[in-house]
């Protein structure tokens, strides 16, 4: 084969474009280009884009062949070894226009496409250009504003002087980054599943002999190979789905059986030979036909698993009825008697949809045997969790397996709990030889998803607008197996009752099986169902009642200092000034004029709110200062873009006195690494952050123990700053006095840490909620009445940090949350025919863009102090997806008059709305919509 | 009920009796081809013959892609590296758009923005920047695919395709190509008939309810009055579906006081949409004529 000849970053290359016809593969393969990566392989996404000839090219969807005797540019190529950066990766970094990093070299590329072509590009500009990439992490305003600032330092019309940039910072703007995918060791063998065609069916027989028989195949796994496990299922509480499909498959995608070969193509071909007889049965689409007499059962037997303790006016069961997982109820008073004497009762259901995490970085699995145990690479949110899990499938004792956790490419709880990293073991196990196993995005779209949920809330109210009682029964669609699913049923019942002061409660969630994708952990977990409904409800509530909906709220809302629910923790944040801070942000009660006669405005606010930080949690950490008297931070919070490595760097920064650029974070692994539960529920900052900031004063009380002994002073006339030990005006480096101390070899110092939120059965989760979580949201619609389309004319999405440790982190977050929940209200879902998937590729499921960014967006960030993580901080991951689509909801019934119950608010289903208003208000009755 | 793409070609069909490979669209699924350049439609014309089950291909998004589903063409007929081939030209009354333009090519084009100001406004904002970027015009309109813009905005225009087939060059009118006209063929160019040198001629479209629906119309106006216009919906079949809008002889003027009605009457008979995952038959039969309502009012200004 004749090589293709080309220049890469200026260099001139030859590959084999046979071995590797698709250009991103030959870049990140023979050429060894680390800012080429795949994320999509579909030319929907822009991650692996990079420039040909200075033009953008996909490079997922180019062959290699065609770049022969032509110039490509990546991500690298931008900044020449040691030189200055270009001005769009300082830009980026400087504006933090990147979390998890995996749409960055994408970006910044098609960034310097559009300023080499139009120097001093107007916003509209940036934001349709920049329009052709995906980012799930940032809600592009940052990208945005990074670009046209990159702009100006081009141009030279600014001219600030550069900051120095952090590791990370310069390995995701430079294309650097490593990430699980990138994790290579001797003899990796590759993995792929055969995912079953059929919603249900019985399997009769795996026949898998010309498979095994394909040269190149080492291993294939079926459900026959569960046989040896301990415990051959997971879940969270309740243990039903398989490593692998045992007799049954219980969606469409489900894994039947997987193979381990010498690379990606071998292990297809392999699965093309597999033969499986199945007896196709009945399925079950929707929770209604799940629940409806006679459904056909997606388990015939109890499965194995026990649910966590609960509190006061909790009852939950596990499996109560056919097809029903799980459910949670939670008492609260005299429920009836507060409804028998109320002046008004509503009653109102909503329909809540299904998003796909669609992560750029999809799930990815290296398992490699070492002796009787085995060591990981997955991406996966919650290492320790994962061993325990892994223990118990394997029979295995704990430290036989070893866990590393590298940074992920975003989550939004598709890596958290057990995935696929039982199948890879098992396959690695049979192999007797290390095996990656990564999913695509396309495996993603079939692995987990959000819950939908049918919520029905009968709310019961005073002539006032004084909030009495609320009776809920809600149905999650947890489809095929329980996943996180108990917890979340958990959550969005006790959530449901939002920020407000009741009388009594009685809330019911149920989470329910269908033949469908499995549901899971989905940031918000339960919040964004639970306030959809609750915010709708509560404008419709004060419409009805011919309340002004803020002022409906402010009467009812919970102040600071008062327990959310008796026995649980006190609300921490002043909910009041929030909303009222954003109502005037968003000019509420004024009535801007239409734009045009077919068009008509409307202003909408919500509150979202929920618990975080989790149940319980017990979380370590380890600070260790080393000789020089600089800080490495050992903790396992999984840092997936949230920015939570530097918040822990800036806390051990303010305990040890010295800039942050002098502590550095600890790679996870479980072997080395201090015990956390796990990232989830926004809990690292105010949870294991509050671990490290303990570790960092335990290190400060040692090196200052130390010190006292060494200068023959009392520790507490001592100080550590900057890495020296200050006595009054002298200044000791720490360096020196462990080399008196100690010698030339050194020492170090180590500070360890924890936190654990004690149980307590009073409160209904059997622990104190750790800090609350809101998200004010204000937001002005237009709703095109010819067509139904609904713009956003302005968002203002709102959170409470407590203190925010970093603050443009902080704006990320909220910013990320919040368009991934525009998204969700106006068009981002999973669409399914019955049981099957129609949005199953990236092509088809349609994501955010910049191009959908309200027209202004305004992020705000109240530090209200009263957090109880380090210096009063607290999280904010999830607080911007929580408020969004009820307060667009209630914008849109402003602007027009109707009010949408179910999402997302096609424009198809908006003009269906109006359609029947006009009907109803031409007399001919409600129009059901 | 499966569906086929709203994007892409059909999932390639599993041989006979074999189950579907579900979620096994990927890259390393690309079976080994061989990769022709050409050196001129010609000899592309020749290559594609002499294999058998040959696929042209220009930006390759969609030749790719497909590849990834599973479609397992022997060998790719590159054009890209034609000399000449993305090139713009006018030629008596047509603009020329060669087999290998880029999209951002032809929205970028002097030439075509002196000519067709509103065809290289439109192009500029169809797709996305870094699709445009690769992909080519006539790539856009050959892939077939009932989501993509090319072929309704080029049929409004009353575009069409020089063809080479067995060393013959042909030209066809692309609003004449039929669904099952899809036989291979190599298209060398696009023509584009502009306005009579008395005249101006329009383009305005409006995409903002896809996946449901896009519209475009075109004009051709005399002395304030119109000659034709055309109206073409797209993304609801496998076709865009074209209407001679009833204004002509109408002023500007005129035409927009009756916008409502004249769309009313040229989207009356809809065929049924063939793109049911997109979007409700109801709801794009009744907002269809709105747009092209604003359309023609857009026009007239
Ligand atoms: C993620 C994504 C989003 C997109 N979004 C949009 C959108 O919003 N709007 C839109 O309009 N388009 C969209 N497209 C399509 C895009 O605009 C391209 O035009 C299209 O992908 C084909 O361009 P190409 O040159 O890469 O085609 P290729 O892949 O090279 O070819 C496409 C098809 O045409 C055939 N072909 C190519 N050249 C010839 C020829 N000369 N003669 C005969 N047959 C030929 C090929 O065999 C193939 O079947 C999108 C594409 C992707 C991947
Ligand atoms: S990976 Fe190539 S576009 Fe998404
Ligand atoms: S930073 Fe853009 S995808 Fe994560």
């Amino acid at each position: 084969m004749i090589d293709t000849a080309f220049t890469l970053d200026g260099a001139a290359i030859a590959v084999d474009a046979a071995a590797a016809p698709i250009l991103a593969d030959a870049l990140s393969g023979p050429c060894g280009c680390s800012g080429v990566r795949v994320a999509c392989d579909h030319g929907a996404c822009g991650a692996c884009m990079v420039l040909v000839d200075g033009v953008p090219a996909t490079s997922c969807s180019t062959l290699t062949a065609t770049v022969a005797g032509r110039a490509v540019t990546t991500v690298a190529g931008l900044r020449p070894a040691q030189g200055p950066p270009s001005a769009v990766q300082r830009a980026f970094v400087e504006g933090a226009a990147f979390q998890c990093g995996m749409c960055t070299p994408g970006m910044v590329l098609l960034a310097e496409a559009l300023l080499d072509r139009n120097p001093a590009p107007e916003r509209a500009e940036v934001r349709a250009w920049m329009g052709a990439n995906v980012c799930r992490c940032t809600g592009y305003r940052a990208i945005e504003d990074a670009v046209l600032r990159a702009a100006a330092l081009r141009s030279g019309e600014e001219e600030a002087p550069p900051r120095s940039w952090r590791p990370e910072e310069a390995a995701k703007v430079t294309g650097t980054a490593f990430f699980t995918t990138d994790v290579t060791v001797p003899g990796l063998l590759e993995a792929k599943i055969l995912r079953s065609p059929h919603a249900h069916a019985r399997i009769r027989a795996i026949h898998t002999a010309a498979a095994a028989r394909l040269p190149g195949v080492v291993a294939v796994v079926t459900g026959a190979d569960l046989a040896d496990l301990a415990e051959p299922c997971y879940g969270l509480w309740v243990k039903d789905q398989p490593v692998i499909a045992q007799d049954k498959v219980r969606h469409v995608g489900d894994p039947v059986a997987a193979v381990a070969a010498r690379d990606a193509a071998t292990a297809l071909a392999a699965l093309a030979l597999i033969e499986v007889e199945y007896e196709p049965l009945p399925a079950v689409a929707t929770v209604e036909e799940a629940l409806a007499p006679g459904a056909p059962l997606l388990f015939e037997a109890p499965s194995a698993g026990r649910l966590g303790p609960h509190g006061a006016g909790v009852t939950s069961l596990k499996e109560p009825e056919p097809n029903v997982l799980y459910e949670f109820r939670h008492r609260m008073g005299d429920v009836d008697a507060v409804f028998a004497t109320a002046d008004h009762v509503f009653c109102d259901s909503f329909d809540f949809s299904r998003m796909s995490h669609a992560c750029l970085e999809s799930i990815v699995t290296i398992a490699r045997p070492m002796g009787e145990g085995f060591e990981l690479w997955s991406s996966n949110q919650d290492p320790f969790f994962l061993r325990q899990d892994l223990s118990d499938i394997f029979g295995l004792p704990e430290h036989l397996i070893r866990i590393h956790t590298l940074h992920l490419g975003s989550a939004f709880g598709l890596k958290s709990y057990c995935k696929l990293e039982p199948l890879t073991v098992l396959l690695a196990r049979k192999a007797g030889r290390p095996v990656r196993l990564a999913l695509t995005m396309d495996e993603g779209f079939l692995t987990l998803s959000q819950h939908a949920a049918r919520l029905q809330l009968q709310t019961a109210v005073a002539a006032d607008g004084r909030l009495l009682a609320r009776r809920s029964l809600i149905h999650l669609d947890a489809g095929a197996y329980a996943d996180g699913s108990a917890l979340v049923a958990d959550k969005v019942g006790y959530r449901v009752g939002g920020p407000y002061l009741w009388e009594a409660l009685d809330n019911r969630a149920l989470a329910v099986r269908t033949n469908t994708v499995p549901a899971g952990s989905y940031r918000g977990f339960g919040g964004t169902q639970a306030a959809f409904a609750s915010e709708s409800q509560l404008d419709m509530i004060a419409r009805r009642l011919g309340l002004d909906p803020v002022a409906l709220r402010l009467r009812n809302l919970l102040p600071p200092g008062v327990p959310y629910r008796p026995g649980d923790s006190a609300i921490d944040s002043d909910l009041h000034a929030g909303l009222e801070a954003v109502a005037a942000r968003i000019g509420w009660g004024r009535r801007e004029p239409p734009r045009a006669p077919h068009l008509a405005r409307g202003k909408g606010i919500a509150i979202g709110f929920k618990d975080a930080g989790g149940q319980g949690r017990f979380a370590q950490a380890q600070v260790k200062v080393v000789g020089d008297g600089r800080a490495i931070i050992s903790c396992a919070t999984v840092d997936m873009g949230q920015g939570a490595s530097e918040a822990f760097r800036r806390i051990v920064a303010e305990v040890l006195k010295m800039s942050p650029a002098n502590v550095s974070r600890a790679e996870v692994d479980t072997d080395q690494t201090a015990f956390d539960q796990g990232t989830h529920a926004s809990s690292a900052t105010a949870v294991t952050g509050e671990a490290v900031r303990r570790a960092a004063e335990a290190v400060r009380g040692r090196i200052l123990a130390f010190a006292a002994g060494q200068l023959d002073v009392p520790a507490d006339a001592l100080d550590y700053r900057d890495g020296a030990v200050r006595h009054g005006n002298e200044s000791v480096p720490l360096k020196d006095l462990v080399r008196g101390y100690y010698g030339g070899l050194g020492a170090e110092f180590t500070g360890q840490g924890e936190i654990k939120i004690e149980t307590c059965k009073e409160a209904a989760l059997f622990a104190q909620i750790v800090y609350w979580m809101p998200n004010w949201v204000g937001v002005e619609v237009e709703v095109d009445m010819e067509t139904g389309k609904v713009a956003l004319l302005h968002l203002v999405s709102a959170a409470d940090a407590g203190r925010a440790l970093v603050p443009e982190a902080v704006r990320g977050q909220i910013e990320g949350a919040s368009m991934q929940a525009v998204g969700q209200t106006l068009f981002e879902q999973l669409v399914f025919d019955g049981t099957e998937l129609l949005t199953d590729t990236p092509q088809r499921y349609r994501m955010p863009l910049s191009t959908d960014l309200p027209e202004r967006f305004e992020s705000v960030i109240f530090e209200q102090g009263m957090g109880r993580g380090p210096f009063g901080a607290k999280g904010v991951g999830e607080a911007g997806i929580l408020g969004v689509s009820s307060a667009i909801a209630n914008a849109i019934e402003d602007a027009v008059g109707v009010r949408l119950t179910a999402l997302p608010f096609t424009p198809d289903k908006v003009l269906a709305a109006l359609d029947a208003k006009a009907l109803d208000e031409a007399g001919s009755g409600p129009v059901a919509v | 009920m499966p569906q086929a793409s709203l994007f892409s070609a059909p999932p390639p069909v599993s041989p006979e009796g074999a189950p579907r490979l579900v979620a096994h669209r990927t890259r390393h699924r690309i079976a080994p081809f061989r990769f022709l350049r050409a050196e001129s439609f010609e000899a592309a014309d020749i290559l594609l013959r002499a294999n058998p089950g040959a696929v042209p291909m220009a930006g390759g998004l969609d030749v790719v892609n497909r590849m990834k589903e599973g479609v397992t063409p022997p060998a790719v007929v590159w054009l890209g590296a034609i000399p000449g081939a993305d090139a713009i030209t006018h030629e008596g009354d047509d603009l020329v758009i060669g087999a290998a333009c880029r999209h951002d090519q032809l929205a970028t084009s002097p030439l075509v923005q002196a000519l067709l100001p509103d065809l290289a406004a439109v192009w500029g904002r169809i797709a996305s920047s870094r699709i445009r970027a690769q992909g080519a015009v006539v790539g856009n309109v050959m892939a077939d695919v009932p989501a993509y813009e090319g072929p309704a905005l080029l049929a409004a225009l009353g575009a069409q395709l020089t063809v080479l087939a067995n060393g013959r060059s042909e030209t066809l009118a692309l609003a004449d190509r039929q669904e099952e006209a899809t036989a291979p063929v190599l298209v060398t160019a696009l023509r584009v008939p502009l306005a009579a040198p008395s005249g101006v001629r329009r383009l305005v479209y409006d995409r903002s309810l896809r996946p449901a629906l896009a519209v475009a119309l075109s004009l051709d106006v005399a002395d304030g009055q119109v000659l034709a216009a055309r109206a073409v919906l797209g993304a609801g079949h496998a076709r865009p579906v074209v209407r001679a809008v009833p204004a002509t002889g109408r002023t500007l003027g005129e035409m927009a006081a009756q916008a409502p009605d004249l769309a009313a009457q040229a989207f009356a008979d809809l065929p049924d949409f063939t793109t049911p995952w997109a979007g409700r038959t109801a709801y794009r039969r009744r907002v269809a004529p709105q747009l092209l309502s604003r359309l023609l009012k857009e026009a007239a200004r």
